[in-house]
């Protein structure tokens, strides 16, 4: 392991020889100078809260040492106001974050080689930590010809806001950023006879509660109108939740289907009935 | 039974009947009534009936004027219908720019309700000779004369017949309904208004006549327009730049009928049948707007009805998925090439902050020159034309001696040595390690192999 500081030291020697000026009877081994070691880690990172990610030091090296056995260090040196984080298999050329918290995290590392030499150059991987995605709503009902409509209400909005209530007459609604689709919600299919579901998609939800309604808009011309509802709930590609609402009886009827906390994907559930007019809901329809 | 009944003539001619209608006298060729005199006058009110225009209309009646319905007059010849009909026949010059007439009637019996679906069910006739179209005029829209089996039969509350002498449970009416009938331009054609009694001479109905007028509105048949309802459309919601066929469901459509979306009147309404029409869409800007239609005489809202949207609205902003080198030299002087996706002709690059000069590639890549910068780490942020942008925290690593071997730095070293400020070699950069500052360039490669191979051979020994 020692071969470069070998040939550094022959170097040395031929060095000493090929520079007759230099002062006569210093000690090539005194002159040796052993080099800091360098630490790299990164690049940097993006992922969801709750993942794992192994932080890389793999291009960490040594300038005296082809192949340098390192001890490591590794730390967070900035984070988020009260975040929550853990860092793992901290003295590992390998180790371990996840963070419950969103934000930036940086995470330091250092190497020492077999010289006890610290490096003192930044090596730092940055982590951004980012929310979850792909919120996805499907609504379906049991019987054809009568029209339920679904709603998303954004955190803190109120139902059929036109700012606030994604649903058919606000299929669009600009949230987030402004003029950033990703972060708009898109009622993708508005179906009018259950035949299909009624499909509301966002791709990169801010986090927050949101709030699901299922209205029953119109029962058209069906002969038989008590419909009942089947609401999916989707994050992540994956399906979070099926519940069956309560029976609704006829036009005006709303389904509180339930409450979507999106910084833990926690879907909770309700059967509570109510009616547009009592929600504050506009004439339509009518 | 109280009767309102004001009358402003009594035994009207077929002239004062034409007039009270508003018939346009220079377009009467010939008027003629047939039947009693008793069963016609000139009215301004009937109970709470007032005209739909001007001061008065025509009123005729199987009975007498006057008289209650109920039991009713059975008039000459006894106790056969025969002498219970009054016939009002109008001989009209079409005017060169009418495609249609209409008028208005309200048909009331006291057939209802003890006599519905028997054979003494009194009727009401609109006949038209003409070119454009011959036929009862007056019917349903099952085929049905009027009378109390039609359908249009429907004001039967006794408070919606105050004083007509139909109230108090003695019989009911049509309201009043416009009745559109097809008409060529300049033919002459023949409108007989005619009310009878049938099976017997009692139990008398009457039919108030008002508001004739010429139309340009073509149709193909007699349309009779009675309550319009809209109730839904599909689809419901479409594209700002309209162009979207929609089907208008509801109730009471007729070919007269135009559908608006927020007052923009739509870019073509089709008459499929009384239930639906079929619109398309004009251009609106992203909202809710409440759908009108209209027919002739009459017109419903939908509120809420369509929902224009922006289907382009927003867009995707950058991203930054990976900056390749990840490591640069602190020097500058790199190509970076940063992937990723959405990025638009004519973006911004900023590192720490700094705008850099950047090549767009495509939309998942663009390159960069690095410019100086401390060692440390650096943010990228690239913003497209539109402002949207992402930023990247510590997307690249400002690093002396980037990497191992430091075979780059030694072509440099070799080529042009770089001796610094302080004339020591480059500061960080591979040299041997003895920082003794040996003159590379003059040492031949092979005395640095045999240098090595030599220390290989002393570890060996070790």
């Amino acid at each position: 392991m020692r071969a470069s500081v070998c040939c550094v030291l022959l170097v040395a020697c031929s060095d000493y020889e090929l520079n007759p000026q230099d002062p006569v009877g210093s000690d090539p081994i005194e002159e040796l100078v052993l080099a800091e070691p360098v630490a790299v880690t990164g690049p940097s990172v993006r992922m969801k809260r709750g993942e794992e990610t192994v932080l890389d030091s793999s291009m960490s090296f040594d300038p005296d040492d082809e192949e340098p056995v390192f001890e490591y260090v590794w730390w967070v040196e900035n984070e988020p106001q009260d975040a929550v984080y853990t860092l793992s298999e901290v003295e590992s050329a390998a180790a371990l974050f996840s963070a419950e918290s969103l934000g930036v995290f940086e995470v330091g590392l250092l190497v020492i080689d077999e010289d006890g030499l610290e490096s003192t150059n930044p090596a730092l991987t940055s982590i951004e930590i980012l929310p979850y995605e792909q919120m996805e709503l499907r609504l379906t009902w049991d019987i054809p010809d009568v029209d339920l409509d679904l709603h998303l209400v954004r955190p803190n909005g109120s139902y059929y806001s036109e700012t606030d209530d994604c649903y058919f007459g606000n299929p669009l609604p600009d949230w987030g950023v402004l003029g950033d689709r990703r972060d708009d919600p898109f009622l993708e299919t508005d179906s009018e006879d259950g035949n299909s579901p009624e499909t509301i998609r966002l791709q990169v939800p801010e986090e927050g509660v949101y709030e699901v309604f299922v209205h029953y808009f119109d029962s058209r011309d069906a002969t038989q109108i008590y419909a009942t509802p089947s609401l999916e709930i989707r994050a992540e590609g994956q399906v979070l939740s099926l519940d069956v609402g309560p029976k609704l009886y006829g036009p005006g009827k709303v389904w509180k289907a339930g409450v979507l906390d999106w910084s833990t994907l926690t879907w909770t559930p309700s059967t509570v009935l109510t009616t547009h007019s009592d929600l504050g809901g506009p004439p339509v329809n009518q | 039974m109280l009767l309102l009944f004001l009358s402003t003539a009594y035994a009207a001619t077929a002239a004062d009947l034409s007039q009270s209608m508003a018939v346009p006298t220079a377009d009467v060729v010939q008027a003629t009534f047939q039947g009693h005199a008793v069963t016609n006058d000139v009215l301004t009110q009937l109970g709470i009936l007032t005209p739909n225009e001007g001061i008065d209309f025509a009123y005729m009646t199987t009975g007498r004027v006057g008289s209650p319905p109920e039991p009713g007059e059975d008039l000459p010849p006894m106790g056969r219908p025969q002498g219970d009909r009054a016939t009002l026949t109008l001989q009209l010059k079409v005017p060169a720019n009418a495609n249609s007439l209409a008028f208005d009637f309200y048909f009331l019996s006291a057939e209802y309700p003890e006599y519905v679906g028997t054979q003494y069910n009194d009727e009401f006739t609109a006949n038209v000779t003409g070119t454009a179209w011959s036929g009862n005029a007056a019917q349903d829209s099952q085929g049905n004369n009027i009378s109390v089996n039609s359908a249009l039969f429907s004001v039967t509350q006794s408070n919606q017949l105050t004083g007509t002498g139909f109230d108090k449970g003695v019989g009911g009416g049509t309201g009043w309904l416009t009745t559109l009938v097809p008409a060529n331009p300049g033919d002459v054609l023949t409108l007989e208004f005619s009310i009878f009694d049938a099976s017997d001479g009692v139990y008398d109905s009457s039919v108030l006549l008002d508001d004739f007028y010429w139309s340009e509105s073509e149709i193909s048949t007699p349309v009779i327009v009675g309550d319009l309802d809209v109730d839904f459309l599909s689809p419901k919601r479409g594209p700002t730049a309209g162009g979207v066929t929609t089907s208008v469901f509801g109730e009471g459509f007729n070919e007269t009928c135009t559908a608006s979306f927020d007052g923009v009147e739509a870019v073509s309404t089709t008459f499929v049948d009384e239930s639906e029409l079929v619109a398309e869409v004009p251009p609106h800007a992203a909202a809710l707007v409440d759908v009108v239609v209209e027919c002739i005489g009459v017109s419903n809202k939908l509120i809420g009805g369509y929902t224009y949207y922006d289907e382009e609205a927003g867009a995707l902003p950058p991203v930054i998925d990976a900056v390749e080198p990840y490591t640069l030299d602190p020097l500058g002087g790199e190509l970076v090439t940063v992937i990723g996706q959405d990025f638009v002709d004519g973006l911004q690059l900023f590192l720490d902050g700094d705008l850099v000069a950047a090549t767009w590639l495509d939309a998942t890549r663009l390159e960069f020159e690095s410019p100086a910068h401390d060692p440390g780490l650096a943010a990228i942020e690239i913003v497209n034309p539109d402002g949207l942008l992402d930023y990247r925290d510590g997307a690249v690593l400002y690093l002396e001696n980037p990497t191992w071997p430091p075979e780059d730095t030694a072509v440099v070293d070799t080529q042009n040595p770089d001796t610094g400020d302080d004339g020591s070699a480059s500061s960080g950069k591979m040299d041997g390690g003895c920082g003794c500052g040996a003159p590379v360039g003059v040492v031949p490669g092979v005395f640095w192999s045999l240098m090595f191979g030599l220390g290989l051979f002393w570890r060996r020994s070790q």
